[in-house]
Order: C-alpha cells, then structure tokens, then sequence
C-alpha cells in the first residue's frame, strides 16, 4: 500500500515538477523573446534612418521591417512568432517598433541638429580667424569672389592652401590666401571629436567674397 | 514603385551632398595699412649716391596703403633669396619683403630685386631694373611701382611728376615760377619764370609739354611749351580771359575758355589744325572745363542755374548735363581717369573743401579738412589727389587718397605754392 502510494505520489510529484519545469520554460522564453526584442529596437543605431520613408506606406513597411532585426540577433526570430496565435500581439508589437522607430528618428534628429550646432559654431570660429587676418586691397570690388580649398590636420593647422577659382584680380587672390597663411593653425579644431574632424573640417571650401565693401 | 526609385534618388543626392566639403564664405575683412619690410639693396662698393630701399620704403608709405618695417628693427639684410630666414620677418609681423641686389656694369647699374610673400615663404616674383648712373631715384621709384602694383592691384604713379606755380614776393615785386618736380617732392626743376602770373599748367598725354597761362604779354595768353628742350608757342592771344587750358586725353585737343566774344565760353582748340570751336552758348560764365578719360566730353563749371554748379558738355551733340546737386557751390571739376569719380571744390558752410562725387551711385564725400582748398589734381592712378591749401597764410600743396584716409603736406621751400597738376604716367 505504502508503496503502491509512494509510487504514485512520486508519479504525481514528478509530473507536477515536470509540468512546472516545461511552464517555467514557456514562460522564460516567452519573456526572453519579448525582453530581447525590445532591446533590439534599444540597440539598434540610429544610421536606420531611411526607416522612417519605409514607414509611410504599410506593406512596405512590413517588407522591410524584418531587414532591420537580423542584424543583431537573426536567430529568435522565428520561435516567438508562432506562440503569440493573436494578431492582436503582432499589433501591439508594430505599435511599439512604431514607437521605437519614432523615438529612435527623435534622438538620432536631436544628434543631427547637436553636430550642426558643433560645425557650425566652428565654422563661426574659422570665419572670426580669417576675417580678422584678411587685408583686402584697395582693388577689391563687392562683386569680386574667390573659391579656395584648404586642408586642415587634426591639429588645426593647414597643410595646403589652393585656389579653386580665381577673382580675376591677382592682388584679391593674394590676400586671400595670405590671410589664411597668417592664421596659420586653427587650434580651437583641437577641441573636436576626430569624427567631426573629419567629416566636415579636414578639407574646407572657403569663398572670399567681401559684401562690406563701399564699391 | 515610383515612391522607392524616388527614395533611392533622394538617397543617392543625400549622400553625395555629405561628400562634398564643408563651404564656407568669408564676406568681411580689414583694410589695414600692408606691413611690409625693405630690406637694404646689397651691393659691392662705394655708397650709393641714394639710398633706393629708403625711397621705396616712403613712396609705400606715403601711398597710405603700406606700414613699412623700421630698418633699424631688421634682424638681418638678406641680398638674394636663399639667405632669406622667414622666421625673423614673421617676427617682425611683416607680410611682405623686398629684397634687391646692385650691380654696377660700366655706367649702368642694374637692380634685380624681389618681392616675396612672408607667411607663405613664397616668391611673388623675381625682376631687373636697368638704368644710367644718375637715374637710381627713378629706378626706386619704378620698383616701388611694380611692389604697389602687385600688392594692391592698382598700377603704381611714383615715377610720376607734378607741375606748380610758386610765387614769391620781395620788393614789391611777386617772381612766379612754374616747377616740375618728382611726386615726392625732389628733383624740383624751373621750367619759367615771370614777373608776371603763371597760372593752370596742364600736363600733355604724353607728359613731355605743358600747357599754362602766361601774363607775359600784358593780357592772359595760353602757352605751349616742351619740357626737354624748353621750346615756347603762344596758343592763343584774344581780347578778355584766355583761360584754363586742359589737354586732351588724346593729344589732339585743348579745351579752355575765352571771353572774346563777350563772356566766358567753353572752347575747344584742334592743335593741328589750329583752329578753335566754341562749344557754349550761354549769358551765364562757363568755365574750368576738364576732360573726360575717353575725349569724348567735358566736364565744366557754370552758374546758369543760379549758383556755381559742375556741367557736363558731350562734345558730338553740344548735350549739356548737370552733374552736382548738393550745396551751393561746387566748381573746379576734375575727372579722374577711371571715369567714375568726379573731384571737385565743395563749400560746405563756410568752408571750400576738395570732395569727390561718385558718379554711378551719386556719392559725395569731403577728403580735406582744412579751409582754402583749391586746384584738385588726380594721381593717373586714381588713388590720390593733391590740392592747394593754406597753412599759416602760406600757400603749401597737400596731398589726401581718394578714400581720405591717407592726408600729408608736401614741404615748400619757400614762397606760396599753388596750381599742382599731376602728370600721366
């Protein structure tokens, strides 16, 4: 008796268990999955920002939608789709990539305008340089405009001053150039995270042409 | 479809466009005087008798436009470009070196001098001036011409002279002189003198003659005279005001005003032919006609409208056209050989000024501040003007650049100084 009972306490207990164990599973991957997914959308870098053009049409916007995961983890993809039956959960879950994505366009917005400011403020700071160092002879007229290119090292020094397009009037090319020789180095660059540096500082376009003047 | 190709195409641009360099436009400057340093000619023998370094160093300076390094702050007198240390002139905050070497070949000397760019360490360029043993101010002032000419863009004018009229008395007696010196004031030279008043002397285009008004003959008379040779012709020789003679641009013309047929006309005078046209008609006096750089018209003072006012006359249809508009008083035109820039006497409350009208944009500004200004004359460059003024009740010649910043006195020796004309180039 004792042991017909024990036997089949233990057959309880170890279905119970086993019963708990595949559960505690379901609900760990489920939770996993979900956990995973949203950081996927965290991760994601905000470089995607063609995703916002995709979004305004639906189909596409569901074509396309998977391209960006499989970067990150391409593997769990396909377990949690067939759990959630509902269409409501797929719902829910564009509702909140939708959210992401409109998060993401946000701060990778907000990043843009920040490195405008940066560039901009920088470029205030060459201009401030270069007016100051720029001696214009008495030749020079308002319409007259010169196109230089020069290159800058990380440093801020120029490495190499060329004339694009002349003004027509050798003595105005002169003084362009001069005035960029004069300065010399612009260390304020110093200040700049090499990325920066690089994508807008390294070569510059600059323009002479003097709207202060009388003639 | 044509949704994605258009998002591809935007892409496409988007990414092109962050390619490209960053542009950006430098619209201000400053107009500071060029500092610039000019090192001693190097040579090998006697002193020279001028110190050419030193005369480029006051034309540049004098020009307004130049801040000339002091010699004595020079840490060093290169002669030839490799002895040339950029680190000291950088120093010394000069933008610019001249540098130059003499040689002296039997009665010549030759000058090969250089003009160099400091924070650049680039040459701007290399070249030779040749000249006789007496000509060493004149081969300053070329190389001072050719360093204004290069820096600024506007051709150089201190190889060039000027003509005046001094006028001293003593016993009761006035002697007038008509001179012809260096713009700088040397090499004064007497090309007449008078017991009788000289007065506007006019450069010819190719500033080997001069005309002027004589009183020699006991009545104003217009004179021609060569200045190599010293060479007279009387002009003109009319009842009244024989006056005011101005030379074409062209050569082949006077204009200047006579009275013979009542009251003071704009006439014009063909030199080879000899023959005078008079071109107005008018009861109001008609005066100072001046030419325009192109021949083709005058430019002349009249009070037809009440008040002395600056007319122009077109000589092919005898078009008359007021210029001057503001004040009551605007006279002595001169057209400066850019066309454009009108110099004039303007009486502003009490006071005769030399002042410039724009004639494009209508722009009138007073380059002088002194009281009794008189007889502007233009540099050939359009870059200065000289004038007539009085200091101390002494008649002197000043000089002020046609932005007014630049202003100085060209010293007198003695006696009153009046009439300047400046000479082509």
């Amino acid at each position: 008796m004792n042991i017909l009972l024990f036997t089949r306490l233990t057959s309880l207990i170890l279905a119970i268990s086993l019963s708990l164990i595949l559960h505690s599973v379901i609900i760990y991957f489920l939770f996993n999955k979900w956990d995973e997914g949203i950081k996927i959308q965290k991760v994601s870098p905000p470089k995607y920002l063609q995703a916002k053009l995709v979004n305004l049409d639906e189909k596409i916007k569901k074509k396309i939608q998977p391209k960006p995961k499989p970067k990150p983890k391409p593997k769990p993809k396909p377990k949690p789709k067939p759990k959630p039956k509902k269409n409501n959960e797929k719902k829910i879950k564009y509702k909140i990539i939708d959210e992401q994505e409109t998060k993401r366009l946000q701060v990778s917005k907000q990043l843009e305008l920040e490195n405008k400011k940066i560039v901009s403020s920088y470029s205030a700071y060459i201009i401030e340089r270069i007016e100051a160092n720029w001696n214009r002879p008495p030749s020079s007229r308002r319409e007259m405009e010169a196109k230089l290119l020069i290159r800058l090292v990380p440093t801020g020094q120029v490495i190499s001053v060329k004339l694009l397009k002349t003004s027509g009037n050798n003595a105005f090319d002169r003084s362009a150039e001069q005035a960029i020789y004069k300065v010399g180095s612009f260390d304020k660059l110093q200040q700049l995270d090499i990325k920066t540096f690089e994508k807008n500082f390294r070569k510059l376009q600059l323009v002479f042409k003097p709207n202060d003047l009388r003639l | 479809m044509k949704k994605i190709n258009l998002i591809i195409i935007l892409f496409v641009f988007i990414s092109l466009s962050a390619s490209a360099e960053l542009s950006i436009n430098i619209t201000k400057g400053i107009d500071n005087p060029t500092k610039i340093a000019i090192a001693p000619l190097s040579f090998y023998g006697n002193q020279l008798p001028e110190d050419t370094s030193r005369i480029i160093e006051e034309d540049l300076k004098r020009s307004g436009l130049f801040d000339p390094i002091p010699r004595k702050n020079m840490l060093s007198f290169p002669g030839t470009i490799k002895d040339i240390y950029f680190r000291d002139w950088k120093i010394l905050g000069a933008e610019y070196l001249v540098i130059g070497s003499l040689l002296l070949s039997g009665d010549t000397y030759e000058i090969t001098y250089s003009l160099l760019e400091v924070h650049s360490s680039r040459l701007v360029f290399t070249k030779i001036a040749k000249g006789s043993k007496d000509q060493l101010r004149d081969l300053s002032h070329h190389i001072s011409d050719q360093v204004y000419e290069a820096i600024t863009g506007i051709e150089g004018a201190f190889s060039t002279k000027v003509a005046y009229v001094t006028s001293l008395k003593s016993n009761n007696k006035t002697l007038y002189k008509l001179m012809v010196s260096d713009v700088d004031g040397a090499r004064e030279r007497l090309i007449l003198e008078s017991n009788h008043p000289i007065m506007s002397p006019s450069w010819s285009p190719d500033a080997k003659e001069l005309v002027y008004v004589s009183f020699e003959t006991g009545r104003p008379a217009v004179f021609r005279q060569n200045l190599a040779n010293a060479n007279r012709k009387q002009l003109s020789d009319f009842r009244g005001l024989n006056g005011a003679p101005s030379w074409s641009p062209d050569g082949k013309k006077l204009a200047l005003v006579l009275s013979k047929d009542g009251n003071p006309e704009i006439y014009t005078y063909d030199l080879r032919k000899e023959k005078f046209i008079r071109h107005t008609n008018h009861f109001a006096i008609d005066t100072e006609p001046n030419w325009a750089p192109d021949s083709k018209s005058l430019v002349f003072t009249s009070d037809r409208g009440g008040s002395p006012q600056i007319y122009r006359l077109t000589l092919k249809n005898g078009e008359v056209q007021r210029l001057t508009f503001r004040g009551s008083y605007n006279a002595r035109p001169r057209l400066a050989s850019n066309g454009r820039t009108l110099v004039m006497i303007h009486r502003s409350a009490h006071q005769f000024n030399i002042a410039t009208q724009d004639l494009v944009n209508g722009d009138l500004r007073i380059l002088s501040n002194t009281s009794l200004d008189e007889s502007p004359t233009v540099s050939p460059n359009s870059a200065m003007l000289l004038y007539a003024t009085k200091i101390n009740n002494r008649g002197v010649l000043a000089a002020v650049s046609l932005d007014a910043g630049v202003k100085f006195l060209l010293p007198s020796k003695q006696g009153d100084v009046r009439e300047p004309a400046w000479s082509p180039k």
